[in-house]
């Protein structure tokens, strides 16, 4: 095991995967961050411009079903989404800049969920958290959309049923990543409406 | 009309016409004051060998066929397939419960019991829009649960799943 003794594991930082594989690599995520990294060049002010960004954006409200459950208890003391800036989450949608889509989206919310999309203010990024949200989950019949990013555009899909809120994290975590290499929200990459 | 007991339950079986009659001689004679709920059934296929078990054809299971929600074969129609079941409770010592029921074609009407209890509203609403029960009277018909322009009464027995195919990374 790579945690050596008499060491915490905060004191090796957030780095769940790498600290249990020591001879892991960047993944293709961290390539492709790093990639895009050095083709983008931000300039210094675009930099602080994504720090700020990432620093604190402000989730919304939007539970649906279970996965709203994991999604609250990353307010609680023991996950505490409150050391990324997050822990305000606003019900209006023009005051929020993340959007989580916690939960199976049925075709009749599907309207309030494009309303509440095209309410939010540019910069906004999605996060399609579960499976539900990703791709339709275990509902593949009548009823349930097969997944959100049919009508929004998603920045960080993250899986489970419902995913722990480590795993959540974990997805909050990268969008910030992807914010301070300088990748563009997803409807800017995908070109559709925002 | 009839009158069973089953499993400490009482079920009455009315026509019908007869319906709101027996209905408010529950209400008022009787005490029963609370309607708990309002369950509609299909019994297509009720009973039938070969019909329930896997949920396919022999050719595969694909969402949209009609016979992919337990059907080895589509069933025969069979006449008042459907059973509407009114649940009443009385309000008073011992809480009596008794069982209203109607057997119901494809298609024909059922007076509402909006009158009679008007929490039935509702409950009515879904029995239309998941079955296609026609209730008269009712004061406000239209789907509760499904999309208003919805085609299709989805907890029907003949009613398929749907859904998209599930491709799998990693295959041709």
């Amino acid at each position: 095991m790579a945690i050596e003794d008499g060491k915490k594991l905060r004191d090796h930082g957030l780095q769940s995967e790498r600290l249990l594989w020591p001879t892991k690599g960047p993944g293709v995520f961290e390539q492709e961050v790093a990639a895009m990294e050095q083709a983008v060049g931000l300039t210094t002010l675009e930099k602080a411009v994504a720090w700020a960004q990432s620093k604190s954006m402000w989730p919304d409200t939007f539970g649906l079903a279970c996965c709203a459950i994991e999604m609250m208890s990353i307010v609680s003391s023991r996950y505490d989404i409150a050391r990324f800036g997050m822990e305000a989450f606003r019900s209006s949608p023009r005051q929020a800049d993340l959007l989580i889509v916690s939960g199976r989206v049925v075709h009749k919310m599907a309207a309030p969920l494009r309303q509440v999309y095209d309410q939010m203010l540019e910069p906004k990024w999605v996060i399609a958290m579960g499976a539900c949200a990703s791709s339709g989950g275990m509902f593949n019949n009548y009823t349930t959309l097969q997944g959100v990013d049919k009508i929004v555009a998603v920045d960080v899909h993250v899986p489970g049923c419902p995913p722990r809120p480590e795993a959540l994290m974990e997805g909050i975590v990268r969008l910030h990543e992807k914010v301070m290499a300088g990748i563009p929200p997803a409807y800017e990459i995908r070109g559709v409406a925002s | 009309m009839e009158v069973h007991e089953a499993h400490g339950e009482t079920t009455v079986v009315v026509d019908t016409p007869r319906l709101v009659d027996a209905a408010l001689h529950l209400r008022d004679e009787l005490g029963f004051n609370f309607l708990s709920d309002v369950a509609a059934t299909d019994y297509l296929g009720w009973g039938a060998k070969g019909v329930s078990g896997y949920i396919g054809t022999a050719r595969g299971r694909d969402l949209n066929e009609p016979a992919t929600q337990g059907h080895q074969r589509l069933p025969r129609q069979k006449p008042h397939r459907f059973s509407v079941s009114y649940h009443l409770l009385g309000m008073r010592a011992g809480a009596p419960r008794v069982r209203l029921q109607a057997w119901v074609e494809d298609g024909e009407h059922v007076p509402s019991l909006v009158g009679v209890w008007p929490t039935a509203d509702w409950h009515e609403r879904e029995a239309f829009d998941l079955m296609g029960i026609r209730f008269d009277g009712h004061p406000n018909e239209r789907r509760i649960l499904m999309d208003d322009d919805w085609e299709g009464h989805p907890l029907r027995k003949d009613y398929p799943i749907g859904g998209e195919p599930v491709r799998f990374s990693g295959e041709e």
